[in-house]
């Protein structure tokens, strides 16, 4: 399937720091990165021709976004598509501006995500709320459930419960979050071998996606467009579905997902697929990737079901170094959920993207894979039933 | 409302009472379909949908046998339960793969978080979950270690 009639490319983009305390309205907040990332490449709000806002509805009540964001910008007339599909809302948003874009329809547009994870409403639903609720939620089981057994069955089915792999992988999380200004935990002194291995919360909390507040924008143009512009990066976007209820992933009688249990995410694969089909390449020659790891067994699934290795097989090929920065496929160089931080809607998708911009422009510092020329960034929504992929490739 | 709360307390969570209501037969009886055309089953119910097996359209109630094995088991006790769960844990969260080979997610009551290994038998049972909005307690399913 080549449904698009032209390249697109990613021409700017900017994010919110990581802050204690923001006691901005939403509108303030979205709108930050967004005069940021035009300042930068001297163009104004009008100059965007069609604008996709991601956002969480947990946390804004108001009926509908799309007229406070084209009013906070300055009183758009161009369409402001609103979004609002959990952690991978920034990958859905991409994903339309994309191909907006690639149809030949507009030529230039942005794409903004943010969330206030502060603002969800009410806090005792923060991240808790169900997937498919009359028979989850309206039964005292949330995200947080879904997420930690998935981690129990992956641990159980590929013999990990020792932690060793898992707090590998969280150690390289925390590793580059401590050489990105970016992440969250920027700041804090690294985790030591103990505290990784720690069972309980204890271990749980230094080895699981650290919550953050984020806003990010991603300017995208058309090929002939992006030219004007140093440095674009070609962009291609796969987006994919799964059943909502958890009990579903057990071998849904559907072919890309009838082999497949709660270790696997075949949703991720299909949209990987479809990205790398648009992109005219293949997983064996990504530099480096960006993958959603609310735990360290969320990103060992990611990785395997990219087809980066074998299901289980990602543990081991954690253990012997080679999701780092010269290991043989660099992964989650912003420091990933755990070190970069999850914001949900507002950046899981984006910030990657971000990093995959720096990474392919080589300005990732510390963090710089040698030679970065493609990137792959995934996120997924509601415990695997949204998945985003997007492969980006050096155009300059 | 209530006696002690006398005024109205929005939740906006996602089930109202109605809905509660609406929904009971799948918490009770963990209600189903199957698809008329292919045989395939399917939890949560799809009456009116589409079978995602073979396209048929005919999908009918199906009721599982209460009776499967824990598949795998997750101690909850890290704090953030579900509105109305407050005082819960520690529970012990498990998939069940159910004796017609459906999948649940649940908990084993009476384990106190305890894990459970995997193939364990176990049964459905009714317990008192939460109360709704209106004070009305929800019940629907759980599991118990079966003898
Ligand atoms: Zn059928």
């Amino acid at each position: 399937m080549k449904d698009t009639s032209r390249q697109v490319a990613v021409i700017g983009y900017a994010m919110t720091k990581p802050k204690a305390k923001d006691f901005r309205d939403y509108r303030q907040y979205a709108a930050e990165p967004v005069f940021a990332a035009l300042d930068e490449l001297g163009l104004k709000p009008e100059d965007m021709e069609v604008w996709t806002v991601a956002y969480n509805e947990r946390t804004v009540p108001d009926a509908a976004i799309s007229p406070h964001m084209a009013d906070a910008l300055g009183g758009l007339n161009a369409p402001v598509i609103p979004t609002s599909t959990a952690c991978a809302g920034g990958g859905v948003g991409t994903f339309s501006l994309y191909n907006y874009i690639a149809s030949g329809r507009y030529d230039i547009g942005a794409s903004v995500s943010f969330s206030q994870t502060d603002l969800f409403y009410p806090m005792e639903t923060a991240s808790a709320a169900g997937n498919f609720t009359d028979v989850d939620y309206a039964l005292g089981l949330t995200h947080f459930h879904y997420s930690f057994l998935r981690e129990a069955y992956y641990q159980q089915e590929y013999g990990t419960q020792d932690l060793r792999a898992d707090a590998q992988w969280a150690w390289q999380d925390h590793w580059y979050a401590r050489r990105n200004p970016e992440a969250v935990r920027y700041h804090s002194p690294m985790p030591t071998d103990d505290t990784l291995k720690a069972g309980g919360i204890q271990g749980m909390r230094i080895r699981s996606a650290a919550g953050r507040s984020q806003a990010c924008v991603l300017i995208m143009a058309s090929e002939d467009v992006a030219r004007e512009y140093d440095l674009p990066v070609y962009i291609d976007i796969g987006l994919a579905n799964r059943p909502a209820y958890m009990g579903a992933h057990f071998h849904y009688p559907h072919p890309d997902h009838r082999e497949c249990d709660i270790s696997h995410q075949p949703g991720t694969g299909v949209a990987a697929r479809r990205a790398l089909e648009l992109a005219e390449t293949k997983v064996d020659d990504i530099d480096v990737f960006q993958v959603h790891d609310l735990t360290p067994s969320d990103g060992f699934m990611q990785m395997e079901s990219l087809g980066v290795a074998k299901p289980g097989e990602m543990p081991r090929l954690a253990l012997e170094g080679e999701t780092a920065v010269k290991g043989r496929f660099p992964t989650n160089t912003d420091g990933g959920a755990i070190g970069f931080g999850h914001s949900s809607v507002g950046g899981d998708f984006h910030s990657k993207v971000i990093e995959n911009m720096k990474q392919i422009r080589g300005q990732a510092g510390e963090r710089q894979v040698d030679g970065a020329e493609t990137a792959l960034a995934q996120a997924y929504g509601t415990h695997q039933s949204i998945d985003a992929v997007a492969i980006m490739r050096r155009c300059f | 409302m209530s006696n002690e709360f006398p005024e109205m307390i929005p939740r906006t969570e996602c089930h109202s009472t109605r809905r509660t209501y609406r929904t009971k037969d799948s918490r009770y009886h963990m209600k189903g379909s199957y698809c008329t055309d292919c045989g395939e089953k399917y939890f949560p119910p799809r009456q009116g949908l589409r079978c995602p097996n073979c396209g048929g359209r005919d999908l009918q109630d199906y009721y599982p046998p209460k009776r499967g094995e824990v598949l795998t088991s997750w101690k909850d006790d890290v704090g953030y339960p579900a509105t109305g769960y407050t005082d819960f844990p520690p529970r012990t969260i498990v998939v069940v793969k159910l004796d017609d080979g459906l999948h649940i997610i649940s908990e084993v009551v009476e384990m106190e978080g305890e894990l459970v290994e995997k193939g364990t038998p176990v049964k459905m049972v009714i317990r008192k979950h939460k109360r709704e909005d209106t004070g009305n307690w929800v019940y629907g399913y759980k599991f118990a270690l079966a003898e």
